[in-house]
């Protein structure tokens, strides 16, 4: 009995796996139509197919929601985080624009410097360069560059022999 | 100037979730099980002693359940209401009506986990026959068109997992035995596979006939 019933469940998986010809599936169809166990064996396995193919799907789709909420779950994290990352940067492109800013208040500032600077040399430089003119036609520069000249001060009397040359000379 | 946005009502959130439920929109899909879960894990407290892992297996049985009674129409939504039992509206929010199913998936945890149950659970028989009473609500196969596919529906959920594992295999991703003895190598032959997969649909079956023959003697 158990064996019949065994070999009658392989035939239910043929027929419902389509995996039987024409004539196969005929003669089943007619032997669960004369038969009520068996009919109701062919009922019971669509029903078990049909229970567990539902669960399975509804498995995967429970696991993918569950995947969904730890994404959530970390966006929202991110979203409440203190400012760390996300703010940090914000914070660094604002100090970047404030220097950026900065510098351009301070080049038209400099800049106004160095040209008032630039007019108020402008009359000294003159000052220097008459004085200049001066000195060189006085013939003064001439004195204090004369390598004629002795140097008392800097010298020893055993420093150089030229030296002591002129300070004999003078001694004469 | 404000806007002032309305918010939307338990019940027609209730109704728009069901109904999204049942035509298979993933939004409302997402948006339930996460209604559901949050109240579930906030309220199991003092209602379901039983281990972490379990309590996770209680919640997805439960939910499995909830979303096959909205498939089947034992709950649907007419007019911004949710119906249940006899073409009645549902008494209280959806969440109470999970929670009776969540009752009586671990009503079937701990008659299956007895031995293991009693090193965590000092409970006692009143509070047991309570949620039997509450459970019995949430799973009326009666409300079903296919009564034997409830039953089924049920005990697949709690049968051992190598029977689980074999059966769905060969129903769920057409596998046949060969392919399945090759992804199961602790099964001997494919004899042993064989004789092993009647076995499981055998017990299967005459389990699910005596649980409709005792629905049978209840109604």
């Amino acid at each position: 009995m158990k064996q019949e019933i065994d070999n009658f469940q392989d035939k239910i998986d043929d027929y419902i796996f389509d995996r039987m010809s024409n004539e196969e599936k005929c003669s089943f169809e007619a032997e669960i139509t004369t038969d009520a166990a068996k009919k109701e064996q062919l009922e019971f396995t669509q029903n078990v197919k049909r229970a567990i193919s539902s669960r399975q799907e509804k498995l995967q789709k429970i696991k993918m929601m569950q995947e969904a909420y730890m994404r959530d779950e970390c966006d929202n994290s991110v979203a409440s985080m203190p400012p760390i990352a996300g703010d940090f940067i914000e914070q660094e492109k604002t100090h970047t624009l404030q220097r950026t800013h900065h510098r351009w208040l301070w080049a038209p500032g400099v800049a106004a410097i160095l040209i008032v600077g630039m007019i108020a040399i402008k009359p000294i430089r003159k000052d220097l360069n008459s004085q200049r003119n001066e000195i060189i036609r006085g013939g003064e520069e001439e004195q204090v560059f004369d390598p004629a000249t002795p140097i008392i001060a800097d010298s020893i009397p055993s420093d150089s022999t030229s030296t002591n040359k002129k300070l004999e000379i003078k001694d004469e | 100037m404000a806007r002032i946005i309305p918010l939307e009502s338990r019940q027609k959130k209730e109704a728009r979730l069901i109904a999204g439920m049942h035509n298979g929109d993933q939004h409302a899909q997402y948006e339930l099980h996460k209604y559901c879960s949050d109240y579930y894990y906030s309220n199991h407290k003092g209602v379901f002693y039983a281990p972490e892992e379990a309590l996770d297996e209680i919640f997805q049985n439960a939910f499995i359940k909830f979303w096959e009674n909205i498939e089947l129409g034992k709950i649907y939504v007419n007019g911004n209401i949710v119906m249940g039992k006899d073409n009645k509206p549902l008494n209280g929010s959806i969440r109470t009506y999970f929670m009776g199913i969540a009752k009586f998936k671990y009503l079937e945890w701990y008659r299956e986990n007895s031995q293991y149950a009693s090193e965590y659970i000092t409970i006692d028989t009143k509070l047991i026959s309570r949620i039997e009473q509450q459970a019995s609500s949430g799973t009326n196969y009666g409300d079903s068109d296919n009564i034997q596919l409830d039953i089924i529906s049920d005990l697949i959920s709690n049968m051992p997992t190598r029977c689980y594992e074999i059966l769905s295999k060969f129903y769920h991703e057409g596998k046949d035995l060969d392919k399945i003895l090759e992804e199961i190598p602790s099964i001997d032959s494919k004899n042993a596979l064989k004789t092993k997969k009647h076995k499981c649909m055998t017990t299967l079956r005459d389990v699910a006939n005596e649980t409709y023959r005792q629905y049978l003697a209840q109604n």
